[in-house]
């Protein structure tokens, strides 16, 4: 009907109409684990197609890729739980360190030094940097909760014009140019690369295991869990329906400023410009894994999977030549086709 | 005045309420600049105005009918870009033609996958804002056209007739056109009852399918049109245009009285919510308040307007 129309998205097959049970198991099976075999199927693809689709330098581009927007897509997947969404994670995520870095140096100033060598190359405390820009994530969180709890705007037309307000506000607090973060206290954690393994990879699964512990065993998931299933019920039965909601948001800005720390960190500047785009990822790492739009269904897990296949098919897409046009493109038509089938999928098994 | 004896007073006749903000906001600018009104930049403030508000117009349509359209920005550059393909043949009207056409194609597109595959507008639109941003990036291997030797083209940009800016006279015809489509002919009263209600709608007869469609092929021809106008008035094609209009041209529509929720919005509050907009743009330009805090006044204006109609809708 509306905008906030409730659409179903969690992978499932329909009733099968071909009469042969084991027919029906495999269809079964396949519906429950269309992501692992995608991703073998990409790997395969991937190898046959690719002399340097299997080497570890390729290994550890894709885990860096993967990364950042699968950070950003862990915070819109705790939203999508209680049935909202967050369009303005990708502005979040400069924000958060533009906050940092505007609000060091302009303390700075006031105290009579300065921390920017040769005009904007940024030299001020990376922790007090990092500190703010997580403060600064979970502040514009609790903004975006407010308005949507208390304001009772819907989430998307908020977090829409958050996005679009943070962008304005990126470009002026930086006055159009970029500052430089090159403080090896700061770039570490974007060259730290154990084992090949990126530094911010590894962020983003401990960040999925703490996220999954929690919702699984603590009083966070039972409560959003209730939210994203049945929102009256959960108000009905005495749960905080605000608190949590907003709760939901301010994580989701904790985690968006994370995810922006560690792309300025590996980029070592941040400039208004970046990230956009970014927030479509997000979504397509979250719904594609699993996370129902319509609440209540999804884990950090089925995020890592949407996040694994998309990347690797965007690195396939790069190995074979194709530029990020076609890679959003493509990210675009998968988007697209994927939440049609299973509306479609949905519908079938519904009738 | 309370606040929420302003409220009530803006809710009961929002039309009212936009002519009276908009004849505040022009004495107000006229005292604080001289330069307002002078004949160029009212000229200037026209022009800036039919860009937005042909959008808005398309926008509207689509709102009244419970959708959104978030991809109008990426189109406009896209079916800008892919008319520009043609400028090397030298005369306007192919230019003109394919922009036009990539727009209703785009828009159809938009249409099926909301309306046939029920994929939730916000998806589909968010996805064709990445597919046709990249395609018009794509076909123009991110360079800008300039179609400054095409007369026509640049006349609908630039021109004037009998003192008056073309680019007024193409948004007025959209004014028209809609105000055709949602007062006069059938499929208006059929938009407003598919936005209100789908489901009651379809119960009645009427195929929401076919209006959805209809409300996306607009809004999608409405993007290319301003994309025309836009271009003609830079004399640059660009493909980076047009980021950032789908929330400008929300806020308009949402300003003159369109909900979120589907089901109101009117050609004349759309209509004045432009004006108000081309008004105050102008008015910060000439304070020299940045583009970029315009953006977050924008932002606010959203926010605001979408508050106030959450409490008109509980009201009612």
């Amino acid at each position: 009907m509306s905008v906030s129309d409730k659409a179903y998205v969690t992978p499932t097959l329909g009733r099968a109409t071909v009469s042969a049970p084991w027919i029906r198991k495999v269809a079964r099976v396949a519906g429950q684990h269309t992501l692992l075999i995608a991703f073998v199927a990409l790997v395969i693809i991937g190898s046959l197609t690719s002399d340097y689709f299997l080497t570890s330098a390729n290994f550890t581009n894709l885990l860096r890729s993967m990364a950042v927007p699968a950070i950003l897509a862990l915070g819109v997947s705790f939203v999508l739980l209680v049935s909202r969404i967050d369009l303005s994670v990708a502005s979040q995520m400069i924000f958060a360190p533009v906050v940092g870095v505007t609000a060091i140096t302009v303390f700075a100033e006031i105290m009579d030094y300065s921390v920017l060598v040769r005009g904007n190359s940024f030299t001020g405390n990376s922790m007090a940097l990092v500190l703010i820009a997580l403060a600064t994530g979970a502040f514009v969180g609790w903004l975006n909760g407010i308005g949507v709890m208390y304001g009772r705007i819907t989430a998307f037309i908020m977090t829409l014009a958050m996005m679009q307000g943070l962008r304005g506000l990126n470009y002026y607090i930086t006055g159009g140019h970029a500052y430089y973060l090159q403080s090896p206290s700061y770039t570490w954690m974007g060259t730290l690369e154990p084992f090949g393994i990126p530094f911010s990879f590894i962020v983003f699964v401990a960040l999925s295991v703490l996220a999954t512990v929690a919702l699984r065993y603590t009083l966070v998931g039972r409560r959003l869990y209730a939210i994203g299933g049945d929102e009256r019920s959960a108000a009905l039965a005495g749960v905080n329906v605000r608190y949590w909601v907003i709760t939901a948001f301010i994580i989701c800005g904790v985690l968006s400023a994370i995810a922006g720390i560690l792309f300025t960190s590996r980029l070592q500047s941040v400039d208004a410009p970046l990230g956009f785009g970014y927030e479509l990822n997000a979504i397509a790492f979250a719904v594609i894994g699993g996370v129902s739009l319509a609440g209540g269904k999804g884990s950090p897990y089925r995020v890592f999977l949407g996040a694994l296949v998309i990347t690797t098919l965007l690195n396939i897409l790069t190995l074979w030549g194709f530029g990020s046009w076609f890679q959003n493109l493509a990210m675009g038509i998968v988007v697209i086709v994927v939440v049609a089938i299973d509306q479609w999928l949905h519908r079938r098994s519904n009738n | 005045m309370t606040v929420a004896n302003a409220t009530r007073w803006f809710s009961s006749s929002p039309i009212i309420s936009l002519i009276a903000i908009f004849l505040v906001l022009v004495m107000a600018a006229s005292l604080i600049s001289p330069a307002f009104l002078s004949a160029d930049n009212l000229q200037n403030i026209i022009r800036n105005m039919a860009v937005v508000g042909i959008i808005a117009m398309g926008m509207t349509t689509v709102l009244i009918a419970g959708e959104v359209d978030l991809s109008v920005g990426s189109v406009m550059a896209f079916a800008s870009m892919f008319g520009a393909t043609l400028l090397d043949g030298g005369s306007s009207w192919p230019v003109i033609l394919l922009t036009l056409g990539a727009g209703l194609a785009v828009g159809l597109v938009n249409g099926i996958g909301v309306a046939v595959f029920r994929v939730p507008s916000l998806i589909m639109t968010l996805g064709m804002l990445a597919i046709a941003r990249s395609l018009g990036n794509l076909v123009s291997g991110g360079q800008s056209s300039y179609p400054s030797s095409l007369e026509g083209y640049m006349f609908l940009g630039r021109g004037t007739v009998a003192g008056i800016p073309v680019a007024i006279l193409v948004f007025a015809g959209v004014v028209l056109i809609t105000f055709y489509m949602l007062r006069l002919s059938k499929l208006g009263p059929a938009l407003y009852a598919v936005g209100a209600n789908a489901k009651a709608a379809r119960l009645s007869g009427l195929n929401a399918t076919k209006v959805k469609l209809m409300a996306f092929i607009f809004c999608g021809f409405c993007a290319a049109l301003a994309g025309i106008i836009q271009s003609a008035r830079l004399g640059q094609i660009n493909p980076a245009m047009g980021q950032g209009f789908e929330l400008t041209a929300i806020a308009v529509a949402v300003l003159g009285g369109a909900s979120l929720f589907g089901g109101k919005g009117t050609v004349e509050g759309t209509l004045t919510a432009a004006l108000i907009f081309g008004v105050l743009y102008n008015m910060f330009n000439l304070i020299g308040i940045s583009g970029h805090i315009q953006l977050v006044f924008v932002a606010l204006i959203i926010v605001v307007m979408a508050y106030l109609h959450g409490l008109r809708e509980r009201a009612a």
